[in-house]
């Protein structure tokens, strides 16, 4: 069965390290780390200094919406929305050809929603329904829709400030929200259903977060060691990442940028608790192998790199390295592991999404990033290739993963192409 | 294996309504003609002026699991259902490949979780406050490990489900899917559909009286109702091999986006395009659809806009089929609408009734030659239902069911003959 082979052709990002593609890629080369401390001046209404939680996160920086949006718009949408158009802008520039003409799909993937911004929602619907239109807080715009608070919105945004005219829905998978789009979107793309699609996976940060997952002994306080044995746990952060999947003919091919292919893709699920792993994670791996499988790789092909999560929690991390070594055998010491989870912090969906960023800026760039802090492996899994320093070696198919609460277990096969 | 043209057949209801626990409650109740409105217990709706709404009354959770006991109002609906439709399907799970079975969900429970916000702070409920949590504890019941996905943006959210779980049976990414849709009623999901002026005003202060009447030209607002509805989906010719009951095909799908809708600019351009797309999809033409269960709410703006994408799509082939909406019966019943209207449309041929309008007194002036049902028809004729679902966040999805006994192979399509 022929299917339409799916491209990336446009991508964006607003991460803890950049704003944009080539500060993103220029601060991973730097081996910086993103997440800051933040106080009270940073969300005077959190309880600070209740319980021992940590007052740091992966937090977007120097973005300043009124560079980019007129008085209108800042009235119009709220910040999360601008920091999301912001990076759709980008991805939509670096596409760099029109849209007329074809079907465009937008899918949006995030783990928390837009509910950074309830308190002020709940706030806001209350006084609706009171009648009191007035003391509506701004941006003004919630007094004429308040379906704005729904994770709609950011769709609504996205086709009216681009004049977008197609589809779109909103995927809920946890922190696998940033593929699952991802997923769908190249499927949609596969079976001849859309031309275009935009990937969206945003996730904003909200103190209360820090709370949750500490709750779940999931946040660090250090700086995130992925893979290793004395490792400290991901710091929260913030992000947006966008892709851009279309499939192309022969003629656009050769005068376009494209950054590289999706070839395969599955999902599996445990099935086996909300939070909790199951000892032997064979649904992983499952999902590892399936996706090879789709990808069809030709017998001269093989993974040389895998963009893993890397949480920095040993359950986690280890079902991560037993899927890689049950799945490829002996190959499985060849390829080259890391994750960009130390460099931005954990921003749950829109992590997923930049590990897909970061596993074709690497193949484009000839470049291996290596693991920041990465000390001693977990017992077990000492014969994998962790990558300590950087390599400057030309890669062509990767691997991205991503897991999730409720036991979503997600793999791609991606391809790089050259300029 | 080529599985594009793969037919799909609904073999499992499972429904846990206003009106109680299963699809026979809900159909014997429809087909009575009963209404789900009753003034709301255990919900603060002050300031509001509407008081009413459709509540599951006495649930009680047939498991002691103790993952499901722990978890709120929301997860354990879905469970109920879920486990309901996998029963009627009779299916035998532990013959089936679990990788092979999913679980897609749609739900519009955003709101709910605002009133819940402190849960987060507490280690036994946190792991609940996401949405895609109720979808994993059937999941995990039915060892469903294919996979897990849901849709949580609106009023569409069940019907997108169910576009979604169609596509994912036709690329072959699996060969069973329970798909469904869950939304229970808090007093912040009240007040934001208060809030968008939708809610139909109370007789307590007006002469209105309360009610819920799509398309008929006095309507004067919505109620807003809570349920859970999910079906089996799966493919024809494997539900004929193992002798299941098939209720019905799901002959095509279509959908599309309108940000227009989201600034209460009703426009109808979008509706009329996912009916358009479905209707191609199955290879019919407009005239072969024989009813249509729309998706208005007795909303002023929304029940316009359907009715105008109705009138253009169908009068321009010289044919009104019937047109009604279970919304009179159910109310506004969120994210899990779209199933619900797709196990109306089952209960059509099933019981062989087409559901009037509840409360229709007249049509609006501009949309009078359209062919309302207005009291209980026989449903012998009706062989290809065209169900909609259209929400507050601009998305509208279609979807045609078929009459499963009288489907026919035309040109290697099976198509449902009038």
């Amino acid at each position: 069965m022929m299917r339409d082979t799916v491209y990336v052709t446009g991508m964006g990002i607003m991460a803890s390290i950049g704003n944009s593609i080539t500060e993103f890629w220029s601060a991973l080369m730097e081996g910086k780390n993103g997440v800051v401390p933040f106080g009270k001046k940073d969300y005077p209404r959190h309880p600070f200094g209740k319980g021992k939680y940590p007052s740091a996160a992966g937090l977007i920086k120097n973005f300043k919406p009124d560079e980019h949006f007129s008085q209108k718009e800042r009235q119009k949408y709220d910040y999360p929305v601008m920091v999301i158009l912001k990076a759709v802008e980008e991805a939509l520039n670096d596409r760099n050809a029109p849209l007329e003409g074809r079907r465009v799909m937008v899918i949006t993937g995030s783990a928390i929603e837009i509910r950074p911004e309830y308190h002020r929602m709940y706030k806001c619907m209350k006084l609706f329904t009171s009648g009191n239109r007035d003391l509506i807080p701004k941006p003004r715009y919630y007094r004429s829709n308040a379906l704005e608070v729904m994770s709609d919105s950011v769709i609504s945004a996205v086709f009216r400030k681009f004049h977008l005219k197609g589809d779109g829905f909103c995927v809920q998978q946890i922190c696998s929200s940033g593929t699952g789009n991802l997923f769908f979107g190249s499927e949609f793309i596969r079976n001849g259903k859309a031309d275009v699609v935009i990937c969206i996976s945003y996730d904003l940060f909200h103190p209360m977060q820090n709370i949750l997952f500490s709750n779940l002994n999931l946040v660090g306080f250090d700086r995130c060691e992925s893979f290793s044995r004395s490792g400290s746990k991901a710091q929260l952060a913030e992000g947006v990442s966008v892709t851009i999947l279309e499939k192309m003919n022969t003629d656009e091919l050769g005068h376009r940028n494209v950054w590289g292919k999706v070839r395969g893709s599955a999902i599996t699920n445990d099935a086996y608790h909300i939070v909790r792993i199951p000892p032997q994670p064979k649904e992983f791996a499952k999902a590892i192998a399936s996706a090879v499988e789709d990808a069809h790789l030709e017998e001269t092909e093989a993974i040389e790199l895998a963009t893993l999560v890397g949480k920095g929690s040993k359950k986690t991390d280890e079902k991560e390295l037993y899927g890689i070594k049950s799945v490829f055998g002996d190959h499985a010491g060849r390829i080259c592991i890391n994750s960009i989870i130390p460099y931005t912090g954990y921003a749950f969906s829109a992590s997923t999404m930049a590990s897909v960023i970061a596993s074709l800026l690497q193949m484009r760039n000839g470049v291996i990033l290596p693991i920041p802090n990465f000390s001693q492996p977990y017992p077990g899994y000492e014969n994998l290739n962790y990558v300590t320093g950087i390599q400057k070696r030309k890669t062509r198919l990767a691997l991205v993963s991503s897991l999730a609460f409720t036991g979503i277990n997600q793999a791609f096969v991606l391809q790089g192409l050259h300029q | 294996m080529d599985t594009r043209n793969r037919e799909i057949a609904v073999t499992g209801i499972g429904v846990l309504s206003p009106y109680g626990s299963g699809k026979e409650l809900l159909w014997e109740a429809l087909n009575q003609g009963k209404s789900v409105f009753n003034r709301l217990a255990g919900i603060k709706t002050k300031p509001v002026l509407s008081k009413t709404g459709g509540q599951v009354p006495d649930f009680k959770l047939n498991t002691r699991t103790s993952e499901v006991v722990r978890a709120n109002r929301y997860c354990q609906f879905t469970y109920t259902a879920g486990d309901m439709a996998i029963r009627d399907s009779g299916l035998n799970i532990r013959q089936l490949d679990p990788y092979r079975l999913s679980v897609v969900f749609g739900t519009n429970c955003a709101h709910p979780s605002i009133e819940r916000y402190s849960d987060a702070l507490k280690i036994r409920t946190s792991m609940y406050v996401n949405p895609n949590v109720a979808p994993f504890l059937i999941s995990k019941k039915i060892r469903a490990k294919g996979i897990l996905s849901t849709i949580s943006s609106g009023e569409h959210s069940s019907a997108s489900a169910l576009s979604l779980a169609c596509s994912l049976l036709r690329w072959g990414k699996c060969d069973q899917v329970l798909v469904g849709g869950t939304d229970v009623l808090a007093r912040s999901n009240f007040l934001h559909y208060s809030s968008l002026y939708e809610l139909s005003p109370t007789g307590e202060r007006n002469d209105w009286g309360e009610k819920c009447t799509p398309y008929d030209r006095k309507r004067n607002g919505t109620t807003v109702s809570e349920g859970s509805a999910f079906v089996v989906l799966e493919d024809k010719q494997s539900a004929r091999n193992r002798g299941a009951h098939i209720y019905c095909d799901i002959l095509g799908v279509g959908s599309a986006y309108s940000p227009d809708f989201t600034t209460h600019d009703f426009t109808s351009g979008h509706i009329e395009h996912s009916m358009r797309e479905c209707i191609s999809e199955t290879g019919a033409s407009p005239s072969g659809i024989d009813l249509v269960y729309g998706a208005a709410n007795g909303g002023k703006k929304m029940d316009k806009a359907e009715l105008k994408a109705i009138k253009t799509v169908f009068r321009a082939n010289g044919n009104a089929p019937k047109l009604s909406s279970i919304k009179s019966y159910i109310g506004e019943i969120q994210g899990a609408f779209g199933i619900f209207n797709l196990i109306a449309a089952i209960n059509a041929f099933e019981n062989g009734v087409i559901l009037p309008i509840r409360g229709f007194s007249s049509p609006s002036f501009f949309y009078r030659d359209l062919n309302y049902v207005t009291s209980t028809q026989p449903a012998d004729r009706v062989n290809t239902i065209l169900c909609n679902a259209i929400s507050y966040t601009g998305r509208s999805v279609s979807f045609i069911v078929g009459r499963a006994e009288r489907s026919k192979p035309v040109n290697g399509k099976e198509v449902c003959v009038a």
